[in-house]
């Protein structure tokens, strides 16, 4: 029984030729997510701030066709923000393009809560509510002035800390502010030296009661020149805390990063509506006081 | 508390009590193939008339304690011609007993006989793959791969496209036990996850265990991969070689001193590399290989004592050397990156008496990643080299006292010294004089012991009731863990029965992997004060059914396991850890994980015939697996990356004649969930110093933001699903001095465009518009294989 076997054989060594002939592209469509702009909102809620304003806008949907532009603000939204019975509508202002008022037509009160609610003409819909914090924020203590030589200038950097408010759920920020002073005391805002050491946004999780501790990177002191070292510290909701992480965490570059998603209490859309209370503080020698 | 001392007490009464029964005698021995002389571990040595029996350890061996009385016994194992022996005991007797494979004989037999049938082995949630059927499984380039062999079990599933990494009932790759002769094995994959390290010329048993652990494992969550090698034809030289279209095998086995004392060896290694360097440019030198070699030596020192020795050495290497010359003067510049695998085991079978058997290990095991890079050019030479591993040092005895045929006792301890280099950098460069070192290591020791027992009563109810204490200490830290396990089998009619079973797991150590498809640069870490132990809770039901008349296997089986402190890289995190590797000293792995929580849940049905002429088996999987981190997904709980709803395997072969075998495999399951991006906005940042710039600039504050993405949720999006169908055939032939078998293979039959990973694409049109296009990489489509084997 040669012939069948000798026929298998055949077809057998000849179908790889053939199927290899069917070799095609490995990189093929998807059919992706439909998906459709969703509202942006940037809002936080400070009782120290002389203003309240928001920003809105629409953001991008990737597999749809689009336009591409920085940003596609939306200004005929009606933004309302509303505490216990009381409400207020925030007017869209051209010049800012950002929904604002006078901090004295509805104040921010330290404890309370605030509901958001935004509608557009287009059908858009967003909610949202945050609770300020009532805790008074922490005053930072100078540890230490660091000076370096360099190039006939000095390298100064500060380390400061505090302590956290005893009790869990504290959401902290940080921020920095380098301005130079003239000899007439005017006062030139120059940059955000940056952080050595501490995170801008931290909470006291595994933490409770310990001191946060700070070192800024180092900055040119020219001569004859003075600076003044800004920092404000700031306890923030829940909400403020983690919206700024992850979008500080975002490294879209890496590939071997993990994704961030980007926090959002925003019902029916994308962003923040968060709150914080917090203080300026200048940072002095400690050697001096 | 109260359990684990209940657990005691019982464990410590039960050998007391059968002690004090009536005398007995043993029957005792080693079960080996006939021909090689190999010890053949889980052979049943059943009584009939008594329906009792035990089975043999992986050394082979067997005891059985009786009363004086007659007693036929049969000695029966899947592939082999059963055996019987008839006693009159009066006394103590070694029997050391000889099988024949059935493979070997013109007609094959098929047994039928009680015990083999699953419904009567206490052990759920056990896969004992046959290694004669893993070479008979289609495979990728016609790579013959354990691990892609056991990636077609009912709740093993696979990574990605071609990954050799193993996610059992819902655990990553890190979480099993994966051990080759006692050694752990820490990496075991080549080529990126392609294949894994383990040649199956060189193996006599798989077993995989996804569930109810007996208390003689430990260490990892989800499952145990324990692999034996062969020991060596004690009579013949023999050996096997085969070319494949990526590697080449050579195995060589024979006797140091007949029937005493054997030898081993098995290589593998890739060559596309050698192929390739005549085409290369003189100044340019690249390529890859991988390479595996197992060793082992055994020798027996008469019926009470064998000793054997073993190892495995394998490495895979990129590298790339450049040489160039500028103004007149000549320099190199080689980079590469190798990973490698070393384990080494001693051991020591001693029978302390007929009825109780030891086996003391002292083992070794290492793996490193290093990445490297050196430029000479004139007298200045710059080097960069960074090195990461682990290497174990252990010791491990183990006791087994075979009390009756109804009551089986067995302790342990195992002690082992892990040494950890997450990282370790070394910078030099003879221009600028820098002289950079920075290395973390950290050192721990990892110690556990365990007392198990198995009872029978009446050959109704079968329980395997033990306990495993563990303990860790690494930089002043010590844990402690009490780990109580239980499986129970109920025999509700003859060919029917109830399996019920629980194991509690702790992991201390852990696989930091950023992409969990088994890169060598994922790292192996200790826990640590900040870092806590993994644990696990597992509950398995399930029912057995022996179709004895069709030679089938029926099992079905639920389970739900959770599972706390697990690992994760927090959002943002990266293997590139460090830019400026002088930066090192800031940096501690501990700041880019975070911990969290895991529950899966599935059933499992399989229907499986291990021999005959047409065997094989169809796996079905239902299964979700769940996180649930506080730092990812803002601490909502989501699918994991590898929950695969459903997952179907099917594989047949059949044995057409003596000289023809085809063999089939279609395979079927859910794709991966990943994070898809949506859409993209702008993420800007409040900025509290706004008006204060603004007032002292009088001009309008300039927002900074990042553009940032909109993903929709952690994992919320499924990639397309997986299917393929894989196809062979083997001509084998006898020639004169050897048999030789063709092998052509298909991997994926009807190219389907399996997705490896997704990328977006997007595409910019002239009105101003722009869109994006998601689009998948298939990186395998139809592949046919040839290879030739030959065996002597």
């Amino acid at each position: 029984m040669k012939a069948p076997y000798n026929f298998l054989f055949r077809f057998i060594y000849l179908l790889p030729i053939f199927l290899l002939a069917s070799c095609e592209e490995l990189i093929s469509d998807v059919d992706a997510p439909v998906s459709s702009p969703k509202l942006v909102v940037n809002a936080v809620l400070i009782p120290e701030a002389p203003e309240i304003e928001l920003y809105l806008y629409l953001s991008t949907p990737l597999y749809t066709p689009h336009q591409s532009s920085d940003l596609n603000i939306v200004s005929d939204g009606t933004v309302i923000i509303s505490s216990e019975n009381q409400q207020i509508t925030l007017p869209f202002d051209e010049a800012s393009q950002r929904y604002r008022i006078e901090a004295g037509l509805f104040p921010v009160v330290a404890g309370k809560e605030y509901a958001l609610l935004i509608t557009t003409p287009a059908g858009y819909r967003a909610e949202a509510s945050c609770t300020v914090p009532a805790d008074t924020p922490p005053a930072p203590e100078v540890t230490a002035r660091q000076v370096t030589e360099e190039y006939g200038s000095q390298l100064i950097s500060y380390s400061f800390r505090f302590r956290d408010i005893s009790g869990e759920g504290h959401y902290y920020a940080t921020a920095l502010l380098n301005s130079f002073v003239d000899e007439d005391g005017n006062i030139y805002p120059a940059y955000d030296p940056g952080l050595d050491r501490g995170e801008r946004y931290s909470s006291d999780a595994h933490r409770d009661g310990e001191y946060f501790n700070f070192k800024t990177s180092s900055f040119y002191e020219g001569a004859g020149q003075k600076t003044e070292f800004m920092v404000w510290i700031a306890v923030t909701d829940r909400n403020y805390y983690l919206y700024h992480r992850s979008v500080s965490s975002f490294e879209g570059e890496d590939p071997f990063s993990e994704p961030v998603p980007v926090y959002s209490n925003i019902k029916g859309g994308l962003g923040y509506f968060g709150a914080a209370r917090g203080q300026f503080h200048i940072l002095e020698d400690p050697e001096q006081n | 508390m109260r359990k684990i001392a209940f657990f005691l007490l019982f464990a410590v009464l039960m050998p007391v009590h059968e002690l004090t029964a009536q005398s007995r005698y043993s029957i005792s021995g080693y079960v080996r193939e006939k021909g090689s002389r190999e010890l053949l571990p889980g052979v049943n040595v059943y009584i009939p008339a008594l329906r009792t029996g035990t089975v043999t350890n992986n050394y082979g061996f067997y005891s059985l304690t009786l009363p004086a009385g007659e007693y036929s016994v049969t000695y029966s194992y899947v592939g082999y011609n059963p055996e019987s022996r008839d006693f009159s005991l009066n006394g103590s007797v070694l029997e050391d007993v000889e099988l024949e494979s059935s493979i070997m004989l013109s007609e094959v037999t098929i047994s039928a006989l009680k015990a083999e049938r699953i419904s009567e082995s206490n052990q759920m949630s056990m896969v004992s793959l046959p290694v004669h059927q893993i070479r008979n499984i289609p495979a990728l380039l016609g790579e013959k791969d354990v691990f892609k062999a056991l990636q077609l079990m009912p709740g093993v599933q696979k990574g990605s496209e071609g990954s050799s990494g193993l996610y059992v009932r819902g655990g990553g790759p890190d979480q099993n036990l994966i051990i080759l002769d006692d050694a752990p094995v820490y990496n075991a994959s080549h080529l990126f996850g392609f294949f894994s390290v383990f040649n199956g010329d060189a193996l006599k048993s798989v077993e995989l265990t996804k569930g109810g652990f007996p208390a003689r494992f430990g260490g990892r969550l989800s499952s145990v991969v324990e692999m034996t090698m062969k020991d060596g034809n004690k009579q013949d030289f023999s050996g096997e070689a085969g070319i494949g279209l990526i590697a080449s095998r050579l195995l060589l086995e024979g006797p140091i001193k007949k029937d005493t004392s054997s030898f081993l060896i098995s290589a593998r290694r890739t060559y596309i590399d050698v192929l390739a360097r005549p085409f290369m440019p003189e100044d340019e030198n690249a390529g890859y290989y991988f390479y595996d070699l197992n060793a082992k030596l055994n020798y027996d020192f008469g019926p009470k004592n064998k000793v054997y020795l073993s190892g495995y050495f394998g490495r895979d290497k990129f590298h790339i050397r450049d040489e160039y010359n500028y103004d007149y003067s000549k320099g190199y510049n080689k980079a590469g990156l190798y990973w490698q695998n070393a384990t080494a085991t001693l051991r020591w079978n001693h029978l302390i008496s007929n009825r109780i058997f030891t086996n003391t290990s002292l083992i070794y095991s290492r793996y490193n990643l290093t990445i490297y890079n050196e430029e000479k050019y004139s007298n200045e030479t710059y080097t960069l080299k960074y090195y990461s591993g682990i290497r174990d040092l252990a010791l491990k005895s183990d006791l087994e006292y075979h009390i009756s045929p109804n009551y089986l006792f067995r302790a342990g301890i195992l002690t082992t010294n892990h040494l950890f280099t997450p990282s370790a950098i070394v910078e030099k460069d003879s221009e600028t004089l820098l002289d950079f070192k920075n290395s973390t290591k950290y050192n721990s020791l990892e110690s556990g012991i365990y007392i198990e027992n198995h009872f029978n009563f009446r050959h109704r109810l079968q329980i395997n009731a033990g306990i495993r204490f563990g303990h860790f200490l690494a930089e002043k830290k010590n844990y402690f863990s009490a780990e109580p396990r239980f499986s129970a089998n109920y025999l509700i009619v003859e060919g029917l029965s109830a399996k019920v079973a629980y194991a509690m797991m702790n992991q201390y150590i852990h696989l930091l992997s950023n992409t969990g498809i088994g890169l060598p640069t994922d790292l192996w870490v200790p826990s640590t004060d900040r870092v806590k132990p993994q644990r696990s809770n597992q509950v398995s039901l399930g029912i057995a059914k022996d179709l004895v008349s069709q030679n089938l296997t029926l099992t079905l089986e639920g389970y739900y396991k959770t599972s706390s402190n697990i690992l994760g890289y927090k959002p943002g995190a990266s293997f590139l850890l460090i830019d400026d590797p002088s930066g090192a000293n800031n940096f501690t792995w501990q700041d880019n994980v975070t911990d969290g929580s895991g529950r899966s849940y599935g059933a499992e049905v399989m229907l499986q015939r291990k021999s005959g002429k047409l065997s094989g088996w169809i796996g079905y999987t239902l299964s979700w697996t769940k996180l649930k981190f506080d730092e990812i997904n803002f601490g909502e709980e989501y699918f994991a990356r590898h929950d695969r709803r459903h997952d179907l395997a099917l594989v047949l072969i059949y044995e057409a004649s003596k000289n023809i075998t085809f063999s089939g495999t279609w395979v079927y399951g859910t794709g991966n969930a990943i994070t898809l991006p949506l859409g993209e906005f702008q993420g800007s940042m409040h900025d509290p110093f706004k008006d204060y710039i603004e007032s002292a600039t009088g001009s309008q504050y300039y927002w900074y933001y990042n553009t940032v993405t909109d993903y929709g949720g952690v994992n919320a999006f499924r990639m397309k699903a997986y299917h393929r169908l894989d196809l062979a055939v083997q001509f084998h032939k006898q020639r004169s001095w050897f048999e030789r078998t063709w092998e052509l293979g298909l991997y994926n039959a009807y190219s389907r465009k399996n997705p490896f990973f997704y990328f977006i694409e997007s595409e910019y049109r002239e009105n101003g518009e722009s869109i994006s296009k998601l689009k998948q990489v298939a990186i395998f489509p139809i592949i046919p294989s040839v290879s030739y084997n030959i065996k002597f």
